[in-house]
This record gives C-alpha cells, sequence and structure tokens, in this order.
C-alpha cells in the first residue's frame, strides 16, 4: 500500500513535537526559522558569484553580513535551492534564495555559542 | 625489489582532516577555534562523527559518545551533520583535483588521490610540492578561508597517504627513498593504514614491534610467518613504493543501520524502522542498476550481544517490497532489547532480467512500479512517495552522510 507523505496532519505534529522537544530538551543552539527577508545582495564574477550584503527582518531588524561562509545548492527534488551561511561577526544565519520565485527566507539563527 | 622505488613521486593523496566540521566552521565563521563535533543525532548517547582540531586537543576522538567527550571538554559544540554542505565540499574538491589529471580516485567523502602519471606535459613539468600548495590554495580562495587540507606525495597510494598524515593539520610532505627511513623511524605499527592491532600482534609474534623493522623484513618472513598469505609480499612492496593498491572496488552489497532513538520502542515500531531501512536500501540499490539475491539482517542488543540472520533466493530481487518482506520474515527471531538495527542486500546482480521467467509479466510490473516511484522520488524529493508504514518514521531515521563510500554522492 502507498501513500504520499505529504499533508498528513499526524505526521506533521509528530514533527512539530520532534522539533519542540529538539529546541528545548536538547538544548539546541540554532534557532530555526521560516522568516521572508529583503536582500540587498552582490551579483558578480568568481568562485562566489553572488553574496549577500545587507537584509532586513519582517520585524524591522537589519543585519549586515560581515562574511559568507559558505554557499551550496540544496536539491528538492528538481528544484535547487540555494542555502548562503553568512555572518554579522556576531551571528551566523543561513539564508534561502529560491533561484526560481527570486526569494529569500531567513532559516536559521545561531547566535550563542559562548 | 629490495631497493625502494626510484621513480618520480607521482602520486598525491589530499585528505580534507575533520572535514565536517572544518566544513561547519567555514560555513559558521562563529564556531571559529571553537570545540567542535558533529553527530548524527543530538542526543547525550551518540557517537562523535567528527571533531575539529580544537575538540581533538581536549582529547575529543571520533566515536567518543558525546556524554563523555562533555566530561574532557565541557563547552564542546555539538552540531547535527548536515550532508548536503559536506556533498558540495567533496564535488569542489573533486573538480580541483580533476583540472590536474584524468586520474582521480576517491578514496571516501573527505579523501582522494590524483595519479600524475599519464598526465598533460604543461602539469607533468610541474614540481608535485608546488601543485599541491597551489590546490592547497585553491581550496580556500574557491570554497572559502577555513578549509584545510594535508597532502602527501609518494611513489604509491600507501606512502602517499602516509606522508598526508605526517602534519595534521594543513601538512605537506613527500616520502621518497631519501627519507623513507627517517619517516618511518617516526611513527609506531598502528600509524600505518592497514596495520590494526590484529596485524600488530602478528607482526610482534615474530618480533617485528617497529614500521623500520616491519621495512627490514624479508619477504618469506612476511609471506610465509606473518601474514601467511600473498599480502605478506604486497606489504613488503607497499613500504618500497611499489603500487599495489590501485585496484578497482566492486560493490559487494549495499546497506543501512539504524541506532534506535529510544530503548523501549514497541515490536511494531522497530519493525517500521526496518521498513525505512528496506525503502532506502531499495532505493540505493536501485541507483546503482543492481538487483540482489541475498537479505542480511543483523541487531544488537543493550547487552552487547550480535544478532543476524540472512536469507539467499534463487532469483534477483529489486523492490522495496520484496526486500522488507524477506527482512521482517527474518527479523521474527530476533532477540528483545535492541539497541541497533541494520539491513544489508548481498549477492548483487545487474538489474536487467538476464534470462526469460515464467512470471515475466509479474515482474516486470513491479519493476516498472519501482522506477515510478524513484522517478517520482527524484523529481519531487527523497520520500515523496513510501510505504503507507513508514510514514512516521522519516523524522528519527535521517539519511546520513556515508564515510566510507562516494558511490551514492
Amino acid at each position: 500500500m502507498l501513500e504520499t507523505g505529504r499533508g498528513n496532519g499526524r505526521a506533521i505534529h509528530e514533527t512539530f513535537l520532534e522539533l519542540l522537544k529538539r529546541e528545548f530538551l536538547n538544548m539546541n543552539d540554532e534557532t530555526f526559522l521560516n522568516e521572508p527577508v529583503e536582500v540587498i545582495a552582490l551579483f558578480k564574477a568568481g568562485h562566489h558569484p553572488c553574496q549577500p550584503v545587507r537584509f532586513k527582518r519582517p520585524n524591522g531588524k537589519e543585519v549586515s553580513v560581515t562574511e559568507l561562509g559558505l554557499r551550496h545548492p540544496l536539491p528538492n527534488g528538481l528544484k535547487t535551492v540555494h542555502a548562503f551561511d553568512v555572518t554579522d561577526g556576531g551571528t551566523d544565519y543561513r539564508l534561502i534564495f529560491d533561484s526560481e520565485r527570486l526569494t529569500w527566507r531567513l532559516t536559521m539563527e545561531a547566535d550563542h555559542y559562548e | 625489489m629490495n631497493e625502494f622505488n626510484q621513480e618520480r613521486p607521482l602520486i598525491m593523496h589530499i585528505d580534507l582532516n575533520s572535514c565536517f566540521a572544518t566544513v561547519e566552521q567555514q560555513a559558521r565563521p562563529m564556531l571559529r577555534g571553537k570545540p567542535v563535533a558533529i553527530v548524527n543525532r543530538r542526543t547525550d548517547k551518540t557517537a562523535i562523527v567528527t571533531a575539529s582540531y580544537e575538540a581533538k586537543a581536549m582529547g575529543v576522538k571520533v566515536g567518543m559518545k558525546l556524554r563523555d567527550a562533555k566530561i574532557l571538554c565541557p563547552d564542546i559544540i555539538a552540531l547535527e551533520s548536515d550532508p548536503s554542505k559536506y556533498r558540495y565540499v567533496y564535488h569542489r574538491l573533486l573538480d580541483i583535483m580533476k583540472d590536474y589529471s584524468a586520474h582521480v580516485t576517491m578514496k571516501s567523502i573527505d579523501e582522494g588521490v590524483i595519479d600524475f602519471h599519464d598526465t598533460s606535459q604543461a602539469i607533468a613539468g610541474r614540481d608535485l610540492v608546488d601543485i599541491g600548495y597551489e590546490i592547497k590554495q585553491r581550496l580556500k580562495d574557491e570554497i572559502g578561508v577555513w578549509m584545510r587540507c594535508n597532502i602527501g606525495i609518494s611513489t604509491n597510494r600507501f606512502l602517499a597517504k602516509t606522508a598526508a598524515g605526517l602534519h595534521k593539520p594543513d601538512g605537506l610532505d613527500m616520502i621518497t627513498s631519501q627519507n623513507i627511513k627517517e619517516v618511518l623511524g617516526s611513527l609506531q605499527l598502528t600509524d600505518l593504514t592497514g596495520i590494526a592491532r590484529r596485524n600488530e600482534r602478528r607482526l610482534n609474534s615474530v618480533g617485528i614491534t617497529t614500521p623500520l623493522q616491519f621495512f627490514d623484513a624479508d619477504v618469506p618472513t612476511l609471506r610465509d610467518v606473518v601474514f601467511k598469505s600473498v599480502v605478506g609480499e604486497w606489504w613488503y612492496k607497499r613500504l618500497r613504493g611499489y603500487e599495489v593498491d590501485d585496484v578497482e572496488t566492486h560493490i559487494k552489497r549495499v546497506g543501512r543501520q539504524y541506532v534506535l532513538e529510544r530503548f523501549d520502542l514497541t515490536y511494531q515500531e522497530i519493525t517500521q524502522r526496518l521498513h525505512h531501512l528496506c525503502e532506502s536500501v531499495g532505493s540505493r540499490l536501485r541507483s546503482q542498476q543492481r538487483a540482489a539475491r541475498g537479505v542480511y539482517v543483523y541487531a544488537k542488543t543493550l547487552d552487547r550481544e550480535y544478532w543476524h540472520a540472512s536469507s539467499l533466493s534463487p532469483l534477483p530481487f529489486f523492490s522495496d517490497q520484496a526486500i522488507y518482506a524477506q527482512a521482517l520474515q527474518l527479523f521474527q527471531r530476533a532477540p528483545d532489547g535492541l539497541k541497533e538495527i541494520g539491513v544489508h542486500c548481498y549477492e548483487l546482480a545487474d538489474f536487467e532480467p538476464s534470462q526469460l521467467s515464467l512470471f515475466a509479466d509479474d515482474i516486470a510490473r513491479e519493476r516498472h512500479i519501482a522506477e515510478v516511484i524513484d522517478t517520482l522520488n527524484q523529481r519531487f524529493g527523497e520520500r515523496t512517495v513510501h510505504s503507507a508504514d513508514t510514514l512516521n518514521t522519516g523524522i528519527y531515521v535521517h539519511t546520513k552522510i556515508p564515510f566510507g563510500s562516494t558511490r551514492y554522492l
């Protein structure tokens, strides 16, 4: 018997509980988000052809990127999105660029390593 | 052949040491200079897959439980592995290596070998040490400034790998006839790749306790007394810089294992996870255009006992259902109190049916369904379509990065 793995309420509920458990019980130092963000990015020639420079979060906070740590593609079926791991010198962030829709999302923030 | 190989050293071994931790530190600048451990699941009982150099300096070792590592290094930062990052770095490293020779072999996700025999005139005329430093710089330029690698150069794969391990991290060494004895004099027997405790005991039994004594041993001693096979002759050649390890490996089995997330799971919950593993194994098997005739199921108990069972069929099979049906039947005899389960397919054969069968229509139908599911999963993402039985297992059984194999990268 086959069934698609999407859109099942119970599975989503269990996934949410698992994420909560990871977040609080195991003292995860990353916060996983899914925020649409406005990004100023530099497109240029070279080994790193796209570099986010600055982004604005829905709460109005603006972040200046001081370093692009790593950019790597994330395949999602036939579609590819690009993960940009960046920092502002105090916090690490992950931005996801959907090259098909031309949208950016902030999906991770990690700032309490100390 | 008691002389060291006098040909020009043309084998380069490149090793991204502490690869996953280094990649995480590259991706997240705030982690640099801090002790980092990469784990597959962030629980205290999980084993460390990779530790950063800062963590290793505090005594943390690969394979150690995170709980024990925290005693040695309370500030250790544990991160769950992120396979897509490592896969990307692996492909970038491979691209760089292929710029220098058509003969590149990746030994695992974090190490590979460039064979400079039969390369272009322009490359062949260059000093390999210069090329080594160029590759180090390209890693930094093309991936990121935190990336480091160890490079070893010699006349064969074994000594090139040995050279790469001499000065970690970020070393570059060459082993030639001039310095082989000096290098071996600085090592222990178990520092040599392929010499673990059992082989060390074999060598010790004839009075060989150092790599230099190993080097000075003659062929009859190694072949007839120590290893009792042609392996002894291979070691004699290997230590003298002659190539014996340039062999193509073939897939003999495809498998997956899983350490249970809790040890109080019901039998049904465990078999659901077994089913998930079978789907994963089936997908990997078909991605290699292979079918299998055998299924091997194993389990480890909380009492550290190892249980296994296997079955061999006359005809090859390839579907998830066929693998799971056999695995489940075998698993009925599994003991209680399980900690880890695993399933392997073996006796691999070509996916293409080689002869006519009475059940050709059934096989064709099963094959068509499997192909359609694989296509859907490739198009829309892993596990878009799977059995209803494994609907709730995906949040626990993640795809992890295989360390020893590059065939699924």
